[in-house]
């Protein structure tokens, strides 16, 4: 399938002493994001993400590696035509309503009046803001938010930047644009967003990348990264003593419940041989689950484990709505 | 054409700032104001034959005077305020605001999105002057029963000169920070006040100057926007000193207004290469 976002070596270093000194925003980020799929781009703050999407955008210049959009270079005017942005909380005109703000950014593209015109009221449509002709100045955050979607769909893009798109939406807000993002990945839209709603990631994404201090840390399908490899073993008590004895030496971690016993492991011949001892001392094997891991577990651990198992940084704080929303799978 | 956009848009923002309403129409109302100090300024009695200049009297002269001076006085006061402000604020509050995002990831050059603020600069500040010099022709005619072209002329200068000062932030905001640049710009329109005092200064070099601060001098007076050259109020409000000036209209139309706009262009090609190259 053809790439929608590549990087190769891409590499950020702030500060007056240029390629040798400074600090390292993003260190050699190799990425490759094919098209038509909603990319998770995660991290803690200061990670290195809206660097990177600057860089993907020619806001900022990499001090090292390149990097293609759509198969052509950053920065080219062609590709900007088939890309579009919606930067974290952004301030839009606001004296402008929503239909005259979009007719703005459709200028911008060259595209006719005509034109322009069928495409907004086709977009206020489609984020619910066709009612509406009041000033910017006076939409709520959620308003805002969508009308900056709409105004990233104005040139019906191949490839959109979505930077905390649901960052401080009460939680109406938040599934509507997260079913948005649904909508335009129906389309065939490919969606590279960062975001620190990992419940929301976890639900949209169909890919994740894990940066911190820079590098990437891990990157794969959503599904992938989320299938543990552990093993959930429960057998109903009682045991032979020998039985249990060898039920705790096969198995990684035990836990103790009233009647019954939960076993874990993860390596698959280890979880073959437990299995068998049950059933050779014809005990009651209960459930035989894999474990599912949250994208929040395997976030925490990959930052925890890059720094060494050090303190998280301050920064990494996980608030309520880094929680998975009660009915944001309706 | 996304230059023409974005300059349009530039002045639907500009026009909507509050200290540019309230800076327009604090000037709006003193220069209708004007004709009342004008009123306490001009000598009291009644005018002799021998006072009258033109058909006009010496106590009307010396109320066109006043007026004139007042007026173009509070003109060249809001349009340096003007055009500092939007020259200082322009870019640095799209970039704050994250819209400059919105717009750079879309097909502009930023060439393009340069020059559109220097001309949405431009229009806002024509906008303001022609609002104001509006007024000063209104006051002017009604009391000559004239088209008082004098004034249209003074205006159009200043205007030059201030697209000119405005330019300068313009190009200074690319690089610094609100508040320095304002001082630097003001510096630059002072010094600028200056430029041919400084010049006279240089060339006494081997007198009493030194050459190599003559040459100093000589370089501020080539970089430095030259705005004592369009400070010709004094013959516009004086007719008769405008024999002063030699080919007046000449020197105003094939001096002074090519030279504000080739200085202009110049700080937006310079705005240009440094904003092609900054980071946001």
């Amino acid at each position: 399938m053809a790439l929608a976002v590549q990087t190769i070596g891409l590499t950020k270093r702030y500060g007056v002493l240029g390629r040798g000194g400074g600090r390292l925003a993003v260190d050699h980020l190799d990425l490759e994001v094919e098209q038509g799929v909603i990319f998770g781009f995660l991290g803690p703050n200061g990670a290195g993400k809206t660097t990177t999407i600057k860089m993907l955008l020619g806001l900022i210049f990499p001090t090292e590696g390149r990097a293609e959009l759509l198969g052509k270079p950053v920065g080219n005017i062609q590709v900007r035509r088939e890309i579009s942005y919606l930067p974290e909380s952004p301030y839009f005109y606001d004296y402008l309503s929503g239909a005259e703000l979009l007719n703005f950014y459709g200028k911008l593209f060259n595209i006719n009046a005509e034109e322009r015109g069928r495409k907004i009221r086709q977009l206020l449509q489609l984020v619910g803001l066709a009612e509406d002709k009041k000033p910017l100045r006076e939409y709520s955050k959620g308003m805002l938010q969508r009308v900056g979607i709409a105004q990233a769909l104005i040139n019906d893009p191949k490839l959109l930047f979505f930077d905390e798109p649901t960052s401080g939406l009460d939680p109406i807000a938040h599934i509507e644009i997260r079913d948005v993002i649904l909508k335009l990945k129906e389309e065939g839209k490919t969606i590279f967003t960062s975001s620190h709603q990992l419940s929301d990631v976890e639900l949209i994404c169909d890919r994740v990348s894990i940066i911190h201090r820079g590098k990437l840390m891990k990157i794969g399908d959503v599904d992938d990264l989320l299938k543990g490899s552990e093993v959930q073993i429960i057998v109903d008590r009682p045991l032979s003593p020998a039985l249990e004895q060898s039920l705790r030496g096969l198995s990684q971690r035990v836990v103790e419940q009233e009647g019954r016993i939960l076993l874990y492991q993860s390596d698959e011949e280890l979880v073959g041989q437990i299995i068998d001892a049950v059933r050779a001392e014809r005990a009651r094997l209960i459930s035989v689950t894999p474990q599912r891991q949250s994208l929040e577990s395997i976030f925490l651990q990959t930052v925890r484990d890059d720094d060494s198992g050090a303190a998280l940084p301050p920064e990494i704080t996980f608030t309520s709505e880094d929680t998975p929303l009660k009915g944001a799978e309706g | 054409m996304t230059a023409w956009t974005i300059a349009t848009n530039t002045v639907g923002e500009a026009m909507r700032k509050k200290v540019i309403n309230i800076f327009l129409l604090v000037a709006l109302i003193m220069i209708i104001l004007s004709q009342a100090f004008a009123f306490f300024a001009a000598p009291t009695g009644i005018s002799t034959q021998a006072g009258e200049v033109g058909g006009v009297t010496s106590a009307s002269r010396v109320e066109m005077i006043v007026i004139k001076s007042m007026a173009f006085g509070v003109i060249v006061l809001a349009g340096l305020v003007m055009s500092i402000f939007l020259g200082t604020d322009l870019i640095p509050a799209e970039i704050e605001r994250k819209t400059i995002y919105t717009i750079l990831s879309k097909p502009v050059r930023r060439s393009a999105y340069i020059t559109g603020k220097q001309l949405g600069l431009a229009m806002t500040l024509g906008l303001n002057f022609g609002l104001m010099g509006l007024a000063f022709l209104a006051l002017i005619g009604l009391k000559t029963f004239s088209f008082p072209y004098e004034i249209a002329i003074g205006v159009l200068i200043i205007f030059v000169q201030f697209v000119m000062l405005g330019s300068v932030a313009l190009l200074f905001s690319v690089f610094l920070t609100r508040n320095i640049n304002a001082a630097l710009t003001f510096f630059m329109f002072v010094v600028g006040m200056l430029s041919d005092f400084l010049l006279s200064i240089a060339n006494q070099t081997g007198e009493s100057v030194s050459r190599y601060f003559g040459w100093f001098l000589k370089a501020i007076h080539v970089m430095i926007p030259n705005f004592s050259n369009f400070n010709i109020t004094n013959p516009l409000i004086h007719p008769q000193a405008m024999q002063e000036i030699p080919n007046f209209y000449r020197h105003v139309f094939l001096e002074l207004i090519p030279y504000g706009l080739v200085y202009s262009a110049i700080m937006l090609l310079l705005a240009i290469f440094i904003f092609d190259r900054k980071e946001m």
